[in-house]
């Protein structure tokens, strides 16, 4: 029995070094294609910046994944009047795509997806889940929709 | 495919155990599928997986975890609910035969004589229930099943208050209570 617990252990550990994966590397790219994503948001939005109805800063928060460990990544800050909408970058390890950022308002969050087959901005908007997913590339009416979606109605 | 809405003559809890526990072991499968995708740090595009998965796309660790435990939840809920109907029908069925055949036994007078004054509006609880308890079928399994009875209410009814059930149930102990009340029918 003790054998057969030892093999099976050698086994399993052997199947996952055949399929190492670099995940630093994908970390580093991770950290480069939020900033890229940011830059893209910043420039559809250059006219409300410079119009001064929109404000924009970064500031650093911690994730937390398995496999990548706790980095430190930042999260774009979208402020408009007195609505405020965060980009929070959540990770890498999620489901069908390189990397996933929330847009969070006080109204609710819409997910932006990195897709690196996706040749435009790299990034598409989740427009819903239920009852079939339905995606856009992250685009200026992309944009709008997710800060129209997040952020409280205007009374 | 066309579902067939007709009297199911034979009904039986059996079939609703093995059906449940083939979907729990495809929940596992897709679980499992779905959470080595995650570690392998394979990205497969949403178009390349199947239809009912692309809505996990994005999905963290946590999150997957949480979707297949709800559909594990609902599935639980789902399957205890049609356990409890399914021993309705047993029962009824059970009336309908017993009075068919005109059996001497004191069960089966008692249920033709619920059927000669209620026809077809007898009650689950108050009649068939009330007539197997005076005939002296099993107390334990009439009060278990009688205390199940709330939960298959609450299921039926959409969930939507907080449920007094005296206990907790798995489908295992629904199945359970079930079969106990099922086998303690004595013979015609």
């Amino acid at each position: 029995m003790g054998d057969q617990l030892v093999g099976f252990l050698r086994a399993r550990k052997q199947h996952a070094t055949s399929g190492e994966i670099d995940w630093q590397a994908k970390k580093d790219t991770w950290l480069r294609s939020v900033e890229t994503l940011y830059g893209l948001v910043r420039e559809m939005l250059c006219d409300s910046i410079a119009s001064e109805d929109v404000a924009v800063r970064t500031f650093d928060t911690q994730v937390t994944e398995d496999f990548v460990g706790t980095y430190s990544i930042p999260v774009l800050e979208v402020t408009v009047g007195n609505d405020r909408v965060e980009f929070r970058p959540k990770g890498i390890t999620v489901i069908g795509a390189s990397g996933r950022v929330d847009i969070r308002g006080e109204r609710g969050t819409v997910t932006l997806l990195r897709n690196e087959e996706d040749v435009k901005s790299g990034w598409t908007v989740v427009l819903q889940r239920v009852p079939s997913l339905r995606t856009a590339p992250l685009d200026r009416d992309a944009l709008r929709y997710a800060l129209e979606t997040v952020m409280l109605p205007l009374p | 495919m066309t579902l067939p809405f007709e009297a199911y003559d034979d009904p039986d809890i059996d079939p609703v155990w093995t059906w449940f526990e083939f979907q729990l072991a495809l929940i596992g499968e897709s679980r499992a599928s779905v959470l080595r995708d995650i570690s392998s740090g394979v990205n497969i595009a949403a178009q390349a997986r199947r239809p009912h998965e692309a809505q996990l796309i994005g999905l963290t660790r946590r999150e997957v975890e949480d979707f297949f435990d709800a559909q594990r939840g609902r599935l639980e809920l789902l399957t205890m609910f049609e356990i409890l109907a399914t021993t309705e029908a047993v029962l009824r069925t059970e009336v309908k035969t017993r009075v068919v055949a005109r059996k001497k036994d004191p069960l089966s007078r008692r249920f033709r004589e619920l059927h000669k004054a209620k026809g077809d509006r007898i009650r689950l609880d108050e009649d068939i229930l009330a007539a197997m308890k005076e005939e002296d079928v099993s107390t334990g399994a009439i009060a278990a099943f009688r205390g199940a009875l709330r939960l298959r209410h609450w299921l039926a009814h959409g969930r939507h208050w907080h449920p007094k059930l005296g206990r907790g149930y798995a489908p295992s102990d629904v199945f359970d209570i079930a079969r106990a009340l099922i086998d303690s029918i004595p013979p015609s």
